[in-house]
């Protein structure tokens, strides 16, 4: 957007092309401001994909840039499609959470429709520099190879193995990604496998990296087991948007591991409706891909008979996320669990210890 | 329905005349501007040729260039000069009335009416900028929608007993020539049923829209209908554009306003002369323009959920009489009260909260679909959209009943 409309204006002017709508006339029925009230929602809660060279294509930052987007803006708040949230409820505390407040959504909508008031003039603070590695110096870097995505392809999707040297076989409590270029990585997925047996079935999953998702680290006490045979699978998303439809790009991200010192390792459960032989202390959760589309919703039926929801949400395609319970809580043996996704919800969970 | 506050809902005001004759052939930047005209800043439908004050506010009337343009029905940022499709997504745009201005770079509040020359020395910069919508009122004491092209707008009633009437409009709410009622395909459906076994609606009794003797509207004869009536409109405006569904629910036979004034059909002449001299009629009738409450919400929460309660069981009793343009009132009552709840989310356990803050943000949400759904006078979407409400407005009273006050 912004190097169609701004740098270029005068030309296209000169061309004959108009292509900058501000609402001049528009009746002023919004009591909020941009200046005032919506540049702080958009900086904390937008700004860390929708800025300059962010992987969104639009900046949010400014009046300037904002105001041409209002109506587009409306139908992604109205349709829940942004913020990219997907967790509509849930009995248990869901940390990063990531949807607005209802002050918020009425704030954007209000103003959107009501004639976009900028307010008073003033310069817009820098859009927040992002943070290189929110859970702190990595205990192990990891460059992964080149990926490019040519000019007339519009998004790749490659799966990388990492050398089993390479990723030290040390149990790991977190991993994280950092995108070589932030407008281009889309989805990172990332996960242990068994290099002898390369099957979903055996694969965990240790992260999935989003645009503007800040990591999870296990909590102490558990850890990602990484067995002789295993190995790191980072599936790296790469897809253009529209200001680059045509040109030629490459990335080269860095993937991070953050070790675990000691810790029961995580074991990957995949629940469709079955008892709990034994209990669990659940961590968090993630669909399998083909659950999304649908509302998924997981309820629990403790032995004692009490029911109760643990997480309801609408997964969306291409924003494949893992939901992470904080703080986690236990489930007893003999715990019944219900998945509403056909396909499933796999927990990552830690065995209690028997009683 | 002259709500102003959602008169900025239907940004993509299309323009069907332009794209029936009015829409220009060339992408060159006009060498003669538009004629000034003259509108109000509340009311955008007031369009006059001199200056005065607005009848309907009487608010000063300011300058405006009226001109025709391009539009993607999603990308507000997209405007072009001619028809084509939208460069960010494909779709066909859609034509639009846009008002021209001229700004400098770097000076968000200046607006020019005459291209120039800035402070700086550079030229000033052209912008086109979508007229919003401004009169939803029916003209005719009948139940006015808009299309979901957002361009057309229409009015059923039911003048008397075994007649139907449907009045079209353009975004202007001026009503269309007869020539582009002659090119529509609609019919009124009195009676249907839905299978449930090939899941589709089956028409067991429905009547072709013809034009009226006048050439103003569409009618058709049909059979005795017992008050209340509910049918349904299917029209497709163009044999290329999509069929558009609409409710409409008469308690009782519709009244022609005393004292109407019909809008001015559209002249025909070019869309610049078009724009700058149509002069639409004062609106016979008026609903309230909604405002930020003046009134304070209540305080407590046990009263703010009671409210909340109160205005969902508005909603409802305007969904069941199909009164959905009036929706929008107590659907944005409830979402002001759902924000005044908000602060009370740190009065709640943990469980709760988790419930409560979600539901929240959805009452909000859901409020602006109910109004979006209501405008455009569809039941399913209506019924979608009131589902999505109820659900999100229980969720949050048993969230918030679970604890104490």
């Amino acid at each position: 957007m912004r190097s169609v409309t701004a740098p270029a204006c005068i030309g296209l002017l000169l061309a004959g092309v108009w292509l900058l709508p501000i609402e001049a006339h528009k009746p002023i029925t919004s009591p909020y401001t941009f200046a005032e009230d919506v540049a702080p929602i958009l900086r904390e809660r937008c700004a860390t994909c929708h800025v300059a060279g962010g992987p969104a294509p639009m900046p949010l930052t400014t009046a300037e840039e904002t105001v041409p987007w209002g109506e587009s803006i409306r139908l992604e708040l109205v349709a829940g499609h942004m913020p990219p949230w997907s967790a509509m409820s849930g009995g248990k505390r869901l940390p990063h959470a990531e949807g607005l407040t209802a002050r918020e959504l009425n704030v954007l909508l209000t103003w959107v429709t009501g004639g976009t008031p900028p307010g008073d003039a003033k310069p817009a603070p820098p859009a927040p520099a992002p943070v290189e590695w929110p859970l702190g110096t990595p205990d192990l870097t990891l460059p992964l190879p080149e990926v490019s995505v040519a000019a007339d392809k519009g998004e790749v999707t490659e799966v990388i193995g990492l050398p089993l040297e390479a990723v030290a076989h040390r149990p790991l409590r977190a991993v994280d990604l950092r995108p070589g270029t932030r407008s281009l990585v889309r989805s990172a997925r990332i996960t242990v496998q068994s290099a002898s047996r390369p099957s979903s079935d055996t694969e965990t999953l240790i992260g999935l990296w989003l645009p503007g998702d800040q990591p999870v680290a296990l909590p102490r006490g558990a850890a990602f087991a990484m067995p002789a045979d295993a190995q790191i699978v980072v599936t790296l998303r790469l897809k253009k948007t529209w200001e680059h439809e045509r040109e030629a790009m490459t990335d080269r991200s860095t993937l991070a591991l953050y070790f675990a010192g000691s810790g029961a390792p995580v074991q990957r459960l995949a629940v469709t409706g079955q008892t709990l032989s034994e209990g669990v202390r659940v961590l968090s959760l993630y669909p399998v891909p083909a659950a999304t589309g649908a509302t998924v919703t997981l309820d629990a039926t403790l032995p004692n008979g009490a029911a109760r929801r643990l997480i309801e949400f609408a997964p969306r395609p291409g924003w494949d996320r893992r939901y992470t319970f904080d703080p986690p809580f236990e489930l007893p043996a003999g715990t019944r669990l219900q998945a509403s996704a056909p396909d499933g919800i796999v927990l990552n969970v830690v065995p209690l210890p028997a009683r | 329905m002259a709500k102003l506050f959602a008169l900025a809902l239907v940004l993509a005001g299309a323009s069907l005349l332009a794209a029936q004759g009015n829409a220009r052939s060339s992408a060159a930047l006009p060498t003669a501007l538009p004629p000034v005209s003259q509108t109000c800043p509340m009311h955008p439908d007031i369009v006059e040729s001199k200056p005065g004050t607005c009848p309907l506010c009487k608010m000063n009337l300011v300058p405006v260039r009226l001109d025709a343009s391009w539009m993607c029905p999603v990308h507000a940022v997209v405007i072009e000069q001619q028809a084509g499709t939208c460069r960010l997504c494909g779709r066909a745009l859609v034509p639009v009335t846009v008002s021209l201005t001229w700004t400098c770079r770097g000076e968000v509040n200046a607006e020019f009416l005459e291209p120039g020359v800035c402070r700086d020395g550079s030229p000033r910069i052209g912008k086109r900028t979508l007229r919003p919508h401004g009169n939803h009122n029916p003209q005719h004491g009948g139940q006015f929608f808009m299309a979901p092209d957002t361009w057309h707008h229409l009015e059923g009633t039911l003048p008397r007993d075994r007649l139907f009437r449907l009045h079209l409009y353009d975004d202007y709410a001026r009503v269309l020539p007869p020539a582009a009622l002659t090119a529509m395909n609609a019919r009124v459906i009195t009676r249907q049923r839905f299978d449930a076994a090939t899941r589709t609606t089956i028409e067991d009794e429905a009547f072709t829209l013809k034009p009226s003797k006048d050439g103003r509207s569409l009618e058709a004869a049909i059979s005795r209908a017992a008050l209340p009536a509910a049918m349904t409109v299917k029209v497709r405006f163009k044999p290329d554009t999509p069929e558009y569904r609409f409710d409409f629910t008469f308690r009782e036979l519709t009244k022609e306003p005393a004292g109407a004034t019909l809008v001015a059909s559209r002249p025909t002449a070019k869309p610049r002369a078009a724009a700058a001299a149509a002069t639409p009629a004062t609106p016979v009738e008026t609903a309230p323009a909604y405002t930020v409450p003046t009134e304070p919400l209540p305080g407590t929460m046990a009263e703010l959920l009671a409210d909340l309660g109160k205005r969902r069981d508005e909603v409802r009793a305007l969904v069941q009489k199909g009164d959905f343009g009036a929706i929008w009132v107590p659907a944005f009552q409830a979402k002001d009260v759902a924000v005044a709840l908000e602060p009370h989310v740190d009065h709640l356990a943990p469980q709760e909260r988790s419930h409560a803050e979600p539901a929240l943000a959805d009452v909000v949400r859901t409020a602006w679909q109910l109004d979006a759904a209501g405008d455009t006078g569809n039941a399913e979407e209506v019924g979608k959209a009131f589902t999505l409400f109820t659900d999100a407005v229980s969720r949050l009273t048993v969230a918030f009943s679970a604890t104490p006050p």
